[in-house]
């Protein structure tokens, strides 16, 4: 059933090598959301209460941005199938003495070698930049839950990429995305959200991602 | 032992019958070929008996393992070469060939031997650091066609292996192909070119609307029409009136089914010149004539009615 996953998940990484753009961008974006969101909301709307506690915004917000990089991994894991897919070297895959399983859980595995670097050195180099203020007592379970949130969007968006035929996939690649990250706990407490959205955040896997996170 | 047996293989797409009950077999080492005009089910046989797709109807054994019970074992035993172009472009050469050499689990040794090798058959060794989509499409091809050979499959399947390329690449992938199942390689290749069933194939299944039509050597399908010449005139006039006129004759073996006015007969030398009087006293206005022995295609003709273009 893992046959040939070795020989994918090289394939997928020395892929990577090539898209590095790709690396980057999971990198920086999500650090650019946590100071754009986290510094500019964050001066206008002051602490936010979570939990029995005061949070500056920009705390409330930094286990949303991690999981904004986790959503974009798995974006990119997505695009990887259409890439296949157009580049038909896909039809060729479905030939090769590798089984199907391989084929998507090398693409999951590397998104979570790549995600999970990134996390680390965020982590790493964030703390001291943020004059302790990011903390974590429980690294594991930040891990934890960052690795379930790959397993979790990386299946969603290549079963998306499988399921919906071009040209509508690459379509459906941009529009996704917001739609998790808005409806979600990512951006602001849910406890004065009205209740469709609640209702609309609970269905989100990246709601629980988030909270588990902040609670860490 | 049988390489491919299949038996009432079918595909259907919706209302289409794409593949209708295909049957044939072929022997360890042949070279059989799939021949047939654009949309004749070639490409989806191929594509079933790679494990791409599976059949809706029907039995398919390759060396034995039946396609749908057992893709796994058929998968390590064959390589594959697509009609499209199926290569990652953003790789190099070198490193296409690689990964099929990991794909097959050789060690890196072998891989580095095979890919050395490869690159000097296909001409590409200047070319091996280039970028995939940096080269031209003459060469993409030759790197499709290499990577099917990096492991040496026990069954090769090419699918309009030489579409649109130039006759300098064409000729060495047909060497190549060759050179290959002398080794005791068998080779399943389709087409839509006549020359290269012709030069190419030990066998070839005639495949039109899905179905199969003959099979036989080449020189078997060229004698089903039964030897002699053709003689093909080019006229001015009414050639379904002419066809008629000369069809009559008792020295005209057979009228050639398509456009051309086209008539076999037992002996060209003979009969041209009386045959050409005839034309002319049928009222016509000859601008050209031809003589030539049946080929491939006459028999395509023949037993499906149309040019394969
Ligand atoms: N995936 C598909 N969906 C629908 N129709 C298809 C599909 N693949 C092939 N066909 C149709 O099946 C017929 C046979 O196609 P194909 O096997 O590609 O022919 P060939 O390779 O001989 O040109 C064609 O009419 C083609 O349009
Ligand atoms: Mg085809």
């Amino acid at each position: 059933m893992f046959k040939g996953l070795p020989v994918m998940y090289y394939r997928e990484l020395h892929n990577l090598r090539r898209a590095w753009f790709a690396i980057i961008s999971a990198t920086v974006i999500p650090i650019l959301y946590l100071f754009l969101f986290g510094l500019s909301i964050g001066g206008l709307m002051g602490d936010i209460e979570y939990e029995d506690q005061y949070l500056s915004y920009f705390l409330f917000f930094a286990p949303g941005a991690v999981e904004v990089s986790i959503i974009f991994s798995g974006v990119n894991s997505g695009g990887m199938i259409s890439n296949d897919r157009y580049s038909k070297i896909l039809e060729r895959i479905l030939s090769w003495p590798i089984s199907r399983t391989s084929y998507f859980l090398a693409r999951i595995l590397v998104s979570m070698t790549t995600s999970i670097s990134l996390l680390l050195f965020v982590l790493l180099l964030g703390i001291p930049l943020v004059e302790g203020g990011l903390y974590c007592d429980n690294i594991f379970l930040v891990l934890l839950s960052a690795l379930l949130g790959i397993i979790c969007f990386s299946s969603i968006f290549m079963s998306f990429l499988s399921l919906i035929p071009p040209p509508n996939d690459s379509i459906a690649l941009t529009c996704l995305p917001p739609v998790i990250m808005l409806c979600s706990s990512m951006f602001y407490s849910l406890a004065n959200a009205p209740s469709w959205l609640r209702t609309m955040a609970y269905m989100n896997p990246a709601t629980y991602m988030t909270d588990v996170m902040r609670g860490a | 032992m049988l390489a491919i047996e299949c038996a009432g293989l079918t595909k259907h797409f919706g209302d289409l019958t794409a593949v209708d009950h295909v049957s044939f077999e072929v022997e360890k080492g042949e070279r059989f070929g799939l021949l047939g005009p654009n949309g004749a089910g070639k490409t989806t046989t191929i594509r079933m008996l790679t494990t791409v797709i599976p059949p809706d109807e029907g039995t398919a054994k390759v060396l034995g393992f039946d396609v749908r019970r057992k893709p796994d074992k058929v998968r390590e035993k064959i390589g594959v070469v697509l009609q499209g172009l199926a290569l990652e472009f953003f790789s190099t050469v070198y490193d296409t060939l690689d990964i099929y050499g990991r794909i097959y689990k050789m060690n890196a040794e072998n891989r580095k031997k095979r890919i050395e090798y490869l690159l000097s058959e296909f001409e590409l060794e200047d070319k091996r650091n280039e970028r995939i989509d940096c080269l031209s499409g003459g060469l993409q091809r030759r790197v499709q066609v290499a990577t099917a050979f990096m492991q040496p499959p026990e069954i090769l399947f090419l699918d309009e292996p030489t579409i649109g390329l130039d006759p300098q690449s064409r000729r060495k992938i047909w060497q190549f192909i060759e050179e290959f199942s002398k080794g005791g390689y068998t080779v399943i290749l389709s087409t839509h070119y006549m020359d290269e069933a012709d030069y190419l194939c030990s066998r070839i299944g005639i495949i039109d609307y899905g179905k199969i039509s003959a099979l036989d050597t080449p020189e078997g399908l060229k004698s089903t029409l039964g030897g002699g010449d053709i003689i093909t005139f080019g006229v001015e006039g009414n050639v379904d009136l002419l066809r008629s006129t000369i069809s009559k004759l008792d020295y005209v073996e057979e009228i050639m089914a398509g456009d051309e006015l086209a008539a076999r007969v037992e002996n060209a030398d003979e009969v041209l010149f009386k045959l050409s009087e005839e034309v002319v006293k049928a009222g016509a206005k000859i601008k050209n004539i031809s003589v030539r022995k049946p080929s491939l295609e006459d028999t395509f003709i023949k037993l499906t009615g149309r040019r394969i273009e």
